[in-house]
């Protein structure tokens, strides 16, 4: 079925890099006769999933949408892969990227692989760097995927899509076989349609721990459980030398907190400690000074090969002094201390995701402005898990977007939230017509 | 926060020669990059500087950076007698 769907309407939004049909069909087939044997491996066992072309895949290429590594065809699967393989679930293809998961937000012409559409308006950008994530799973080319977040790159195509993006505390999911873009901040996390999903998927892929209670992760659990009582804080306000939110933004986020209260909610206002042009200021030179060390070979020796946005990024980062980044370290503790000391008075934290709706393509300012200006990079800096959830439609029908993060290691808080929500309102029922 | 941080660096924006970035370039092993790079590289290095002269500095020297490596008593130590 989602083989056909693909079929039918990637050629509009470019979601796959490359599509797996013959290995998907066998793995396909290999589960319905395990299940059809009895052998049901679990939840996941048959549904069919995609991933970000930044993981390693066993006999598929994996070209992180670059001329450089077009030819990359890994002998191993990425870890998160690998567990959703011996969980039974089939994976049909790689999905679209900015090169090596690296832009700026605008849109690149001299990449192997198209720029991924908005499935909600084709003219509008879907948000990156997991651009095809977001995309396929909201068309429904795929029914879950993995994608992988530095500063917002789960978060952000979710925020523009419609879909459900988590990066969860860093740690719970392992990096093995995911093409780093930067160590220190580079988190996985899954894209579904519905809060349920997504916590089957992360509990299905998911580390234990130190200090996780015993037994289950508890995150499916979490779902369906009443949140009477649950604190909560709310940021609205975006803080200096950061830009206002649009206006349907900021009446969705109002609407999903009064929402909240009628669930039985005790709602705080509050201001974050430190502001996210601070942050921002910080991610700007961890990201491009530790892409020029991971990448440094590339830049050397076939440069001409990389596209503009990476190279860019790459000669940035080999200028910066190792005195400002080891500054912009210290200045990371001090800002995730400052937010951890916060957001453990409550049970969770709500904010805006991005502070813009998806941009028009070819309209740069708007593009990289949909990127640059968000609340989500604080909670990357911060290590907390931070799941960006649609909370509405404009007139025009684009998707409305709001965050959710909470303590560290307390994913459950986050999904007990959701989904009390998502079961309060109708926005997780629309689906794009292509 | 405020009260943990100092903003202490101060950077003047100026133009980079193209000279100096074809110096850099060569020093750093940047062989391969084209007269285009480089220049676009002269284009990129006041905002190097600028982004690390506008980060504000934590006031003690003992604020350590967020991935410092602390080593744990193995398992396997013995305790002092």
């Amino acid at each position: 079925m989602y083989l056909e769907r693909i079929d039918e309407v990637d050629d509009r939004i470019h979601s796959f890099i490359n599509v797996d049909h013959a290995g998907a069909r066998k793995a396909a087939q290999l589960a319905t006769d395990e299940i059809a044997a009895g052998h049901w491996r679990g939840p996941l066992h048959g549904l069919p999933f995609a991933v970000k072309d930044n993981y390693d895949t066993a006999g598929l290429p994996t070209t992180a949408n670059s001329k450089i590594r077009i030819d990359n065809v890994p002998d191993s699967d990425a870890e998160l892969v690998r567990r959703l393989k011996t969980a039974g679930a089939v994976l049909i293809g790689k999905l679209a990227t900015w090169e090596y998961g690296t832009g700026n937000g605008g849109e690149y012409y001299d990449l192997p692989f198209p720029t991924a559409r908005n499935p909600w308006d084709t003219e509008r950008f879907p948000g990156g760097s997991s651009t095809g994530a977001g995309v396929s799973v909201a068309a429904g080319t795929a029914l879950f995927a993995l994608g992988s977040d530095t500063t917002g790159s789960v978060r952000i195509p979710a925020a523009a899509t419609g879909t459900i993006g988590i990066i969860p505390t860093p740690g719970r999911l392992s990096l093995d076989g995911i093409l780093p873009n930067c160590y220190s901040l580079d988190n996985p996390g899954p894209f579904t349609r519905t809060v349920e999903d997504s916590a089957l998927v992360l509990e299905q892929i998911a580390d234990r721990l130190s200090g996780d209670p015993r037994g289950e992760l508890g995150f499916r659990r979490a779902v369906g459980q009443p949140v009477t009582g649950m604190r909560v804080a709310v940021v609205t306000d975006t803080g200096p030398g950061m830009s206002d939110p649009d206006t349907e933004l900021a009446n969705g986020l109002d609407e999903a907190v009064r929402k909240l209260e009628t669930l039985g909610v005790e709602v705080t206002e509050i201001k974050l400690p430190v502001t996210s042009a601070l942050c921002f200021n910080v991610t700007s030179i961890l990201g491009p000074a530790e892409s020029a060390a991971i990448h440094e070979m590339e830049l050397r020796e076939r440069p001409d090969e990389l596209g503009y946005a990476l190279r860019d990024k790459l000669m940035l980062g080999s200028m910066l002094r190792a005195v400002d980044y080891i500054a912009a370290q210290r200045q990371r503790l001090t800002i995730a201390n400052a937010i951890n000391d916060l957001i453990s008075g409550y049970d969770a934290l709500v904010t805006f995701g991005t502070l813009h709706l998806p941009p028009r393509l070819g309209v740069e300012p708007e593009m990289t402005a949909f990127t640059k200006d968000t609340m989500l990079t604080p909670f990357n800096l911060s290590a907390h898990p931070a799941m960006v959830q649609c909370n509405g439609f404009t007139s025009a029908g684009l998707p409305l977007n709001w965050q959710i993060v909470a303590n560290r290691g307390d994913e459950a808080s986050i999904y007990r939230l959701a989904a009390a929500y998502e079961q309060a309102t109708p926005w997780h029922k629309s689906r794009p017509q292509l | 926060l405020k009260e943990k941080m100092e903003t202490t660096v101060v950077t003047k924006m100026i133009s980079w020669s193209t000279a100096y970035i074809e110096a850099f370039a060569k020093a750093y092993g940047l062989t391969n990059l084209t007269s285009d790079h480089l220049e676009r590289m002269r284009e990129l290095a006041p905002s190097a500087a600028r982004l690390g002269g506008q980060l504000p500095r934590p006031k003690h020297k003992s604020d350590v950076p967020a991935p410092s490596f602390r080593a744990m008593p193995s398992n396997n130590a013995k305790l002092a007698k």
